[in-house]
């Protein structure tokens, strides 16, 4: 990952603080959060921590550099390219996506028009959330997620946040789409709809991940219709999407597994039980649209692969775990 | 030593005819600048408000487009700073325009009205630029409208002026 690609949306003397960081803390970053008035704060490997005036890591909040009106004022110019109202509508979803597919979430006061959210007005805090991209991750598994015919399982990727399932959808999509001879895994049509912008990080309508030369990516449109669109329009052979929720999701996905495409989605829970309980996912799990699960946790780092449940028998238990990564 | 004087005479003559002359040449430039900052305000409203292109490849486009060489200026040289990301947008904006603007002959009323509308480009959603844009343009207007007069008023009289002064001193040393 560039941490200069990211460094070079931040004010100029917020820019410098971060840079002058340890390498290996650089390296790990996984979010810097800047709130107006308020200490510097970045996480890494898992951990809250604090910049000091220095350019040092801090526990302690009392510490921290903080960062100025000016200095988020600023920041929101680079990231607005000095034009907030180019970036109305992404704003309306809380981020705004940068060169890289890195994002920017956004707080502050949402403007109400007939109920709906028309947009942000004073910006009071950003948080800078960077993307990962760990081609290969998904290598090891693919195995037990193809089938004897050399088509991918519909999967389910099932974890809290920030445990890798985004990163881990990202790298099915290229694996699915390059494909995979030593598996007898061809290549194969893929649609992300990426409805947060996540997987494929579009800026400016060109994918800043690597998600596969085969890819096509219905950017920032909502799931259950960009599901049917890619359907209808797109004649793809698998379908990936993240953090499905709604009975809306649920309904497009059985749509497109029973036109015959394979679906790879993500779903935040705890646990498998959690999982199960939840109303709007029942219908998933009744009718076998999903065939295999990976559970992933933060256990050994983001990405800790708990095990991988087959679906498509009648009763899936947690003695059918069939491997840990 | 008559072919000397005479030839200083038309020396002087031409100096203040010409002083005249440049005096109603920058009323003129005075009027064509704020005409043509009314344009460009009119492109920057489509840029903004229809076609929601972000500031600096707005300015770049505006700048092409540009009849006058000072605006084409202006406008070229705040969009490549906006692209360094080191100062704030107003910022950017009263300082291009003082310098660009101002060195051209703008009056410092007229200079307002643009410095008015740096301190809200490119920080709200559309409505507002839009409001804050049409603002601005209808206080250019009324500047252009002024500087019109005034050019007519005093245009022609500058000229004359010039020559007439030339004149007189020509005859009060003779």
């Amino acid at each position: 990952m560039n941490i200069d690609l990211i460094l070079a949306n931040l004010a100029p003397s917020l820019r410098g603080l971060i840079f002058s960081l340890p390498e290996n803390i650089l390296e790990t970053l996984e979010e810097i959060r800047l709130r107006k008035l308020r200490p510097l704060a970045l996480s890494y490997r898992g951990k809250i921590a604090f910049v000091t005036a220095r350019g040092e890591i801090t526990s302690n909040s009392q510490e921290a550099y903080v960062v100025s009106p000016e200095e988020l004022e600023l920041t929101v110019q680079i990231i607005s390219k000095s034009s907030l109202y180019a970036f109305a509508e992404e704003l309306k979803n809380g981020f705004l996506t940068l060169p890289g597919g890195h994002r920017v979430g956004v707080g502050g006061r949402f403007t109400l028009v007939d109920g709906k959210i028309a947009g942000v007005k004073e910006i009071g805090s950003l948080n800078f959330r960077l993307a990962r991209e760990v081609t290969g991750c998904t290598v090891s598994l693919l195995p037990q997620l193809v089938d004897p015919g050399g088509k991918p399982y519909s999967t389910l990727v099932v974890s809290p946040p920030q445990c890798g399932k985004t990163t881990f959808l990202r790298d099915l999509a290229y694996q699915f789409s390059t494909g995979a001879p030593s598996l007898g895994l061809a290549g194969s049509k893929v649609v992300i709809v990426d409805e947060r912008s996540e997987i494929a990080g579009v800026y400016e309508g060109i994918p800043q991940m690597n998600v596969g030369s085969s890819t096509d990516v219905l950017d920032a449109c909502p799931k259950a219709e960009g599901i049917l669109i890619a359907v209808r329009a797109l004649s793809p052979d698998v379908i990936i999407t993240d953090e499905i929720g709604t009975s809306r999701d649920v309904e497009a996905l059985q749509e497109a597994v029973n036109s015959g495409v394979r679906v790879m989605a993500s779903v935040h829970a705890g646990s498998w039980r959690e999982l199960e309980e939840r109303p709007s996912l029942k219908p998933l799990f009744a009718e076998s649209t999903f065939q295999r699960a990976v559970l992933l946790s933060h256990r050994r780092g983001p990405g800790t692969v708990e095990g991988i449940l087959r679906l498509d028998r009648p009763e899936p238990e947690a003695g059918e775990v069939a491997e840990g990564a | 030593m008559l072919s000397y004087k005479l030839l200083g005479a038309l020396l002087i003559v031409a100096a203040s005819t010409a002083a005249g002359y440049r005096l109603a040449g920058a009323l003129r430039l005075r009027a064509h600048i704020l005409q043509d900052l009314v344009y460009a305000l009119q492109a920057l409203e489509t840029e903004v408000t229809t076609l929601l292109s972000p500031l600096p490849e707005a300015a770049a486009r505006i700048s092409q487009g540009a009849r006058t060489q000072q605006v084409a200026h202006f406008f070229r040289i705040f969009g490549n700073k906006l692209r360094t990301g080191q100062e704030s947008t107003h910022e950017i904006w009263v300082r291009t325009a003082r310098q660009v603007l101002g060195s051209a002959g703008l009056a410092p009323e007229d200079l307002a009205a643009m410095e008015r509308l740096g301190r809200h480009l490119g920080r709200s959603d559309r409505q507002d630029q839009l409001k804050h844009i049409a603002r601005a343009r209808a206080d250019l207007e009324g500047a252009v409208q002024r500087a019109r007069e005034q050019w007519e008023t005093y245009g022609s009289l500058y000229k004359k002026l010039g020559i007439t002064a030339g004149l007189i001193i020509v005859l009060l040393s003779w």
